[in-house]
């Protein structure tokens, strides 16, 4: 399992440096110059040539990626363009506020798809399993930034349950911050709702029909005993690992989700930032983004191997 | 006996074939799903709307009527009307057009690129070129769909063609993967090994022998990929980096309704509710097509 590791993990050493080449490209042939747009209208030569200077925006495109590559494997990102402030500090002050909403989005996930789709795959053809199966097929295609106005307009407005937009952080009122957290973490999670119900439905049919649950069945086992005990626990490993790649769904999602609920995550840090064309800060988004989506990968492969020990990798 | 019944199943759906003919066998087997036909029934209705928008349409979706702003939905304006008072109706119309168009036109792209690369990578599975190429993949595969649309559209500029650009850009790594997937396992069959024995070139292989034989998933994928195109367009232009104002799309009318919800909420609704059910439609459609295009239902 170690030996696995290690080699899983050097294995993505490169599409990490492919990563990091793709970003430096998109954003170095970001339309507006940055210099020019940071000094408006007090333009000066000398001082463009200073800032220039300090940016390294003289240097060559390649010494300005290699310079950009050995400063983030030091784990600095460079400095805002436009505030100043250093890119990594603000995406560590911000990650956790991404991080609880892409958290509780998976509790509704967990919450909906699991109970439904054991409950959809248990009493097949039923009004339950139909009614399931709508919801999955119907999660899929609802935009979430529709379903995120639909919830406002219902829930902070009609019935004036929750607020409609803000943030608190979670160890400056616990339950205020939750209470915030309920409505965009929602959206955010409904997608992987559907599909997770659907997988979970999948692979309970599928564990169902296995002759170790027909003999737990001749024993006379409970029906909750057979299902809980005996099937949930292998059909549950394929949605587990599937639930893991689903972070990179949804960090997209809290790109849009923030910026609906003005929410100060990384999502809507980025989105600022495309729109001041502050690029060492689209950077280091875009780069956390990423590296959360292979570390969520490679969580996916580990736990698979871990939870079922007849998968051997070598 | 296994062999016999194979054969004799074979038989049977080539004699359907003869006597209905493919379209009509694929109907047969299609129509079985009332989920996909509903599918079907919504994605060629979008297509008629955004084919004949002039001629249905109400109203300009782009005439202001400062007179008539903000209207609730009545029998002059079924939808209601917006802050410039146009015609909610009429802008839905027209956000079907560029729904449609993009998203088929950014999958035709994506497929045109991705395809390609998948069957160069299958079809020299375990080579450098292939280990290059899906190292690659595994590099855009690595950002979340809509933060690298939104990355490219930010870079292209905002706009129609920005956007699709992005939007394809995205699509080409998913389609390269999954046709690389079904060449490997195609190009161990016999038939390949036969015509590799009677002197057929590599090209002519993966033209003739291989690619056809991987079209099934594709045809699949692609189709739901334009549900997915079509969503991610909204986004952008929800954010602002779509195509641009005046120009009518579902994702910009969102974004201007998000600004009028406590008392313009028509303004939200419309415009989402026709992404979802359009997207639902494919994803339906998506569904039966695979259901059909499984091979193990073919009856071989």
């Amino acid at each position: 399992m170690t030996k696995y590791l290690i080699q899983r993990f050097f294995t993505m050493i490169p599409t990490v440096f492919l990563v990091t080449v793709a970003i430096f490209a998109i954003v170095a042939l970001l339309p507006g110059d940055p210099v020019t747009l940071m000094l408006g209208e007090q333009w000066d030569p000398k001082l463009e040539a200073m800032l220039r200077h300090d940016l390294k925006l003289d240097l060559p495109i390649h010494l300005r990626y290699l310079d950009w590559v050995g400063r983030a494997i030091r784990g600095d990102l460079g400095h805002s363009v436009r505030v100043g402030i250093p890119v990594a500090d603000e995406i560590v002050r911000r990650l956790p506020i991404t991080l609880q909403l892409a958290f509780i989005a998976y509790i509704f996930a967990f919450v909906i798809a699991i109970p439904g789709g054991i409950i959809s795959a248990v009493r097949k053809y039923s009004a339950s399993d139909v009614f399931a199966t709508l919801f999955s097929i119907a999660g899929v295609a609802l935009p979430n930034f529709w379903l995120a106005i639909l919830l406002i307009f219902v829930f902070a407005y009609l019935l004036r349950w929750l607020p409609a937009a803000g943030f608190v952080t979670l160890w400056d009122d616990p339950l205020k911050s939750l209470q915030m957290s309920l409505m965009p973490a929602f959206s955010m999670g409904i997608h992987s709702a559907a599909t997770l119900m659907r997988q979970t439905r999948s692979s309970m049919l599928d564990v169902m029909s296995q002759d170790y649950i027909r003999t737990a069945w001749s024993k006379g086992l409970t029906e909750r005993t057979v299902i809980v005990s005996h099937a949930l626990k292998n059909a549950l490993l394929p949605v587990v690992t599937i639930a893991c790649l689903h972070l990179g769904r949804m960090m997209g999602g809290a790109v849009i989700t923030e910026t609906i609920f003005a929410i100060p995550g990384v999502g809507r840090l980025g989105v600022e930032s495309i729109f001041a064309r502050d690029f060492t800060v689209v950077q280091g988004v875009v780069f956390v983004m990423a590296l959360a989506v292979l570390f969520s990968n490679l969580l996916a492969d580990v736990l698979y191997s871990y939870l079922d020990p007849r998968i051997k990798y070598g | 006996m296994a062999e016999i019944s194979e054969q004799a199943i074979a038989a049977a759906f080539e004699r359907r074939v003869r006597e209905t003919g493919f379209l009509g066998e694929f109907w047969e087997r299609f129509s079985r799903s009332p989920l996909a036909v509903a599918g079907l029934v919504v994605v060629v209705l979008t297509g008629l709307v955004a084919i004949f928008a002039p001629w249905i349409s109400p109203y300009d979706p782009i005439e202001q009527n400062l007179r008539a702003t903000l209207q609730p939905q009545s029998a002059v304006h079924w939808l209601g009307t917006d802050h410039l008072g146009r015609d909610v109706l009429a802008r839905v119309i027209y956000g079907a057009r560029v729904s449609m168009y993009i998203g088929l036109l950014t999958t035709g792209i994506a497929l045109a690129g991705g395809l390609p690369l998948g069957l160069i990578s299958g079809y020299m599975g375990g080579t450098k070129v292939d280990e290059l190429i899906m190292r690659l993949v595994d590099a855009i595969l690595a950002f979340p769909s809509l933060v690298l649309a939104l990355a490219i559209a930010a870079m292209a500029g905002p706009g129609l063609i920005g956007a699709m650009v992005a939007i394809s850009i995205t699509g080409i790594p998913t389609f390269a993967r999954l046709l690389r997937g079904q060449v490997l396992s195609v190009r161990e069959n016999d038939y390949v090994m036969a015509a590799r024995v009677l002197g057929a070139g590599p090209t002519r292989i993966s033209m003739l022998h291989v690619f056809p034989n991987c079209l099934s998933p594709i045809i699949v994928q692609a189709s739901l990929y334009v549900a997915f195109a079509i969503l991610i367009e909204a986004s952008l232009s929800f954010l602002g980096l779509g195509v641009q104002p005046p120009e009518p799309t579902w994702g910009s009318m969102l974004r201007i309704g998000y600004g009028y919800l406590i008392i313009a909420p028509w303004l939200s609704i419309w415009p989402g509710a026709a992404i979802f059910v359009l997207v639902l439609g494919i994803n339906l459609f998506g569904d039966g097509l695979r259901d059909v295009l499984d091979p193990r239902l073919r009856g071989r």
